[in-house]
């Protein structure tokens, strides 16, 4: 709204216009409501049923639970079977609780690690010569369209004992016996730094790239050595591009199932991990459910500062 | 009424209280949460005017046009046009069109397409269509340029095709939101008569947004001063410059030495005004003010004169000469006084040399005419 | 700035880049080897491209894959504009706020827990898993990623070229079609495009809501990689990488004529 400074209220413009025009109501009226229906069929009410489902009893049956809302004359009756059973079930057993923690250990450590990669290429980019900018956004940007599957395949052939990483440390001489890798935190770290490398640089580099160069340039004029001029001016503007891109990798990274599966190994159970084996191998759909409630009561905040935050920004 | 600025107007309807105004704004109010952007304003047009709202940025001109566009909907209040109250009509039913700010031409449209919108969405038959678009091609001389699109035009060139577009539709009202405010100095101000001709020549009321006051004294029949979403003057371009009804017009429109004091003595109409800055003045008042009253001694620095050594009569200041700027038909003298008031004197350079030769702190003595300046009582 | 950080800049550049694509390239490479073992470089081969050809139910799961890939980004695209053109335009209409974070959650949302909740809505309401429900789900999730995309182009879209469509005497709708949607045309694209490659992609949101027949190409790959990593996978891998490379470099490239034509276009404006 920074284009009419408010005060020429053209930043409130338009609704009466619209809100006048009557041949433009139904119309509107689809616009507005078949993606909303849609969205209210397969996001909300999805996300009720798993909140319903987390209350009730595991049952052997199809659907696995109990109770279900047949005939509405037993409605009352099966409303009293439900429980928070599960989530006391869940707090109650230690490999819950771990598998949180871990969760949110590692999805923060690799946060951290990305952001230490990305943001000097975010940097780099930023002060490349403005020919090549758009060519190296484009080369951030493309592995991001190949498969997220393809990429994290890509790191088992490397990291494995006998992989290419191995061989060359071997070769170089700088070991003698195959560190293992594979299966363990590390490749767990290296596979979401990898995966979600671009959801950092890229907000990192839109804030830098906005930054006004003759900021720098008045920092020096009054005497600031540039590593300091750095710290005081650069760093500072570039947080928020720095905080939206640290909750773009958390966030995600709390949740993963692919990375911690096929990197991780059996020994590392991270809670996205925990749903998919609660819901396919125990087939306990309550206790899956109360798992991915939990899960989302955790991630509610961060993901609220982020929309805060891109609202702001927007 | 005198004879202002060495204008004789022949086109007055204002004047004439038997005239029907074409446009009336009666207790327009606008408002946005608690902001008043336009706070119960009334205001007449008549038809065929230039008329210009002028403002600085965030005084309701543009909200005002944009309530005409029927962009925005009056908070209180009612705009009538040609006998029509506008209440409910949405934009694209009034017989009123616009020319933007940034020009707002459609980019993925040629320039004969940009123009034809309008009519097309008339139902207009295509020949006729065909044939109103070149003449108005002709009308802004793009002829050749039918089939460009936007971006291969230049600056000048688009605003032309946003007047074409605009005027396509032969709208009962043009309103222009800051026409010439995106070309550069030069050749604003050859536009600035190619559009007050081209309005003479349609005769189409013209209301125009600017915050220029040369754009708005240059163009219009009438100037609408306004801050803080209300009017503070309505008149011709001279009368604004010459008589301005208060010390916000007098300041805002052009450069003004503006005088605080006392009325000591009233004769008629001639007063004795004895000031902060610590000198009387003499003046011929046009409004009746009384002994002991507060007013402004507002006076132009043209209409003020320089000298080098003393001379006689009232009206006369000592000082020193503070500053000295040289603009090419004027050089501007700051001259300042005893008590360290600052008196802005303009002095035409009617010959190479100028009229007089001075420097930096030499003493200068400033004098002016009984009727120069004007009494504003506040 | 002085040498050192501009050394500093490009040793940067250099390893990000390199930590990009290396991995990528070293997949590619090793689908042309000649060995099974995927460690061991044994000369250039096409024999696990010819492999791929006879494997049915890898064929089967493209086909799948390229069906839900294409109807789902489809219908994505044009629920995802209208949603855009719903937050952006018509400001004012009950549960805006509703909209907006039913948007933005799922974007962030972790995939399990969407997979998840849509999976039991489809056994709630009683709706067999197979290419339906995976199809449903995926243009869930997708829509949201396309009104983002057209949302922020909405949102640099300059107003006043709506207001003076109107203002010539075009309706709202009549505005929409004739100077809207041809503006942020680029836009819609790009949601089309990026909700075809989240559908190509994906792989927990399929497994949740997908039944038996339904099987899509990450599902096949998932499971094999879980037995251990085979050049067959490879090939397909650098098959999907080239039609996706293909597609981006394509679509850069008629970016690229546009900005040429409109520098063009900027010159003989210059010349009048």
């Amino acid at each position: 709204m920074a284009r009419s400074g408010g005060a020429t209220g053209a930043g409130a413009r338009g609704p009466q216009a619209e809100e006048r025009a009557g041949s433009g109501g139904l119309f509107r009226r689809i616009v507005i409501g078949v993606p909303f229906l849609w969205l209210v069929l397969l996001f909300l009410v999805p996300f009720l049923i798993v909140f319903k489902i987390s209350l009730s009893q595991v049952a052997v049956a199809m659907p696995p639970y109990i109770p279900t809302f047949g005939d509405p004359s037993t409605w009352w009756s099966a409303l009293q079977q439900f429980s928070l059973d599960n989530y006391a079930w869940i707090a109650g057993d230690q490999l819950y609780l771990d598998a949180y923690i871990l969760s949110l250990v590692i999805a923060a450590t690799s946060t951290l690690l990305t952001l230490l990669i990305a943001y000097p290429l975010a940097y780099g980019m930023a002060k490349a010569p403005s020919a090549w900018r758009t060519t190296l956004l484009m080369l951030v940007i493309l592995p991001f369209w190949t498969s997220f599957l393809i990429r994290v395949y890509a790191w088992i052939a490397i990291l494995k004992p006998e992989g290419l990483f191995n061989q060359l440390l071997l070769f170089l001489g700088l070991i003698d016996q195959p560190l293992v890798i594979l299966n363990t935190p590390v490749a767990i770290f290296i596979g979401i730094v990898y995966s979600y490398l671009p959801f950092m640089t890229l907000p990192i580099y839109a804030s830098l790239e906005r930054m006004d160069h003759s900021l720098i340039e008045a920092a020096a004029d009054l005497g600031s050595p540039p590593l300091k001029a750095f710290w005081k001016i650069t760093f500072p503007l570039s947080l928020p591009g720095v905080v939206a891109g640290c909750f773009l990798v958390f966030i995600p990274a709390a949740g993963e199932f692919v990375i911690p599966d096929l990197l991780g190994g059996s020994r590392t159970l991270m809670i996205g991990k925990t749903v998919w084996l609660e819901f396919f191998t125990n087939r306990d759909w309550p206790v899956a459910s109360a798992v991915a409630v939990v899960l989302v009561a955790i991630l509610v905040v961060p993901i609220a500062i982020l929309q805060r935050q891109q609202e702001r920004e927007g | 009424m005198k004879s202002l600025g060495s204008i004789r107007r022949d086109f007055a309807p204002w004047l004439d209280q038997a005239a029907t105004p074409f446009i009336r704004f009666e207790g327009v109010t606008k408002r946005f949460g608690n902001f008043d952007a336009v706070d119960d304003l009334s205001l007449s047009i008549f038809e065929g005017e230039f008329f210009a709202l002028l403002g600085a940025s965030g005084c309701g001109k543009s909200t005002l046009l944009r309530m005409l566009a029927g962009f925005e909907a009056p908070t209180e209040g009612r705009i009538v046009l040609d006998g029509e109250d506008l209440a409910g009509i949405p934009p694209y039913r009034r017989p009123v069109n616009m020319m933007f700010q940034s020009y707002a031409l459609f980019p993925h449209m040629s320039v004969e397409k940009n123009i034809a919108f309008g009519l097309k969405q008339e139902g207009m038959a295509r020949g006729e269509i065909a044939e109103r678009v070149d003449q108005v091609l002709k009308l802004v001389k793009l002829e050749t340029y039918a089939r460009r699109r936007p971006d291969q035009l230049s600056g000048g060139q688009r605003q032309r095709v946003a007047l074409a577009r605009s005027l396509a539709k032969r709208p009962k009202v043009l309103l222009l939101d800051e026409p010439l405010g995106a070309l550069d100095k030069k050749l604003r101000e050859e536009t600035q008569f190619e559009l007050s001709d081209l309005q003479y020549q349609l005769k189409t009321t013209f209301i125009m947004v600017t915050h220029d006051q040369e754009e708005a004294m240059t163009m219009a029949d009438r100037i609408a001063v306004m801050d803080k979403g209300r009017i503070v003057q309505v008149a011709t371009p001279a009368e604004v410059y010459e008589a301005p009804n208060s010390r916000f017009v007098a300041d805002f429109v052009g450069n003004v030495n503006i005088f605080e004091g006392v009325v000591r003595s009233v004769e008629g109409e001639r007063v004795t005004i004895e000031t902060t800055a610590g000198f009387d003045v003499v003046a011929t008042s046009e409004v009746p003010v009384a002994a002991g009253q507060s007013v402004s001694y507002v006076l132009r620095p043209e209409k003020l004169r320089i000298a080098a050594e003393p001379v006689p009569g009232p009206n006369v200041v000592e000082g020193e000469v503070w500053d000295i700027a040289y603009f090419g038909p004027v050089t501007s003298f700051h001259i300042r006084l005893n008590n360290g008031a600052i008196v802005k004197v303009a002095m035409v350079n009617a010959t190479r040399q100028g009229p007089l030769q001075l420097t930096w702190h030499d003493r200068a003595y400033v004098q002016f005419d009984e009727d120069a300046g004007l009494v504003l009582a506040e | 700035m002085g040498w050192r950080l501009t050394k500093f800049n490009l040793v940067s550049l250099i390893f990000g880049f390199t930590f990009l694509y290396l991995p990528i390239t070293l997949l590619v490479v090793y689908s042309f080897n000649e060995s099974r073992l995927v460690t061991v470089w044994a000369g250039f081969s096409t024999v696990w491209y010819r492999e791929l050809w006879h494997n049915r139910g890898l064929i089967d799961a493209a086909w799948v894959t390229l069906r839900l890939a294409l109807i789902s980004a489809s219908v994505a695209t044009v629920l995802g504009t209208m949603a855009a053109i719903a937050l952006s335009r018509y400001t004012r209409f009950r549960g805006r706020t509703l909209m907006t974070g039913m948007i933005y959650a799922p974007l962030v949302m972790p995939e399990v827990i969407t997979g998840l909740s849509l999976l039991l809505f489809f056994v709630a309401i009683n709706l067999d898993r197979g290419f339906l429900t995976v199809t449903l789900a995926h243009i869930s999730t997708s829509m949201c990623f396309v009104a983002v995309v057209v949302q922020s182009r909405l949102r640099s879209l300059d107003r006043s070229l709506e207001d003076a469509a109107m203002d010539l005497g075009a309706t709202p709708t009549a505005t929409l079609f004739h100077v809207t949607l041809p503006l942020i045309w680029p836009a819609v694209i790009a949601g089309w495009m990026l909700a075809f490659t989240l559908s190509l992609d994906d792989l927990v949101i399929a497994s949740f809501t997908t039944g038996p027949g339904s099987t899509t190409l990450p599902m096949k790959i998932y499971s094999q990689v879980r037995l251990g990593v085979t050049p067959e996978i490879n090939a397909v891998c650098t098959i999907l990488i080239a039609i996706v490379s293909v597609g981006v470099v394509a679509a850069t490239l008629i970016n690229r004529r546009r900005m040429v034509r409109q520098a063009r276009d900027e010159r003989l404006a210059a010349e009048g």
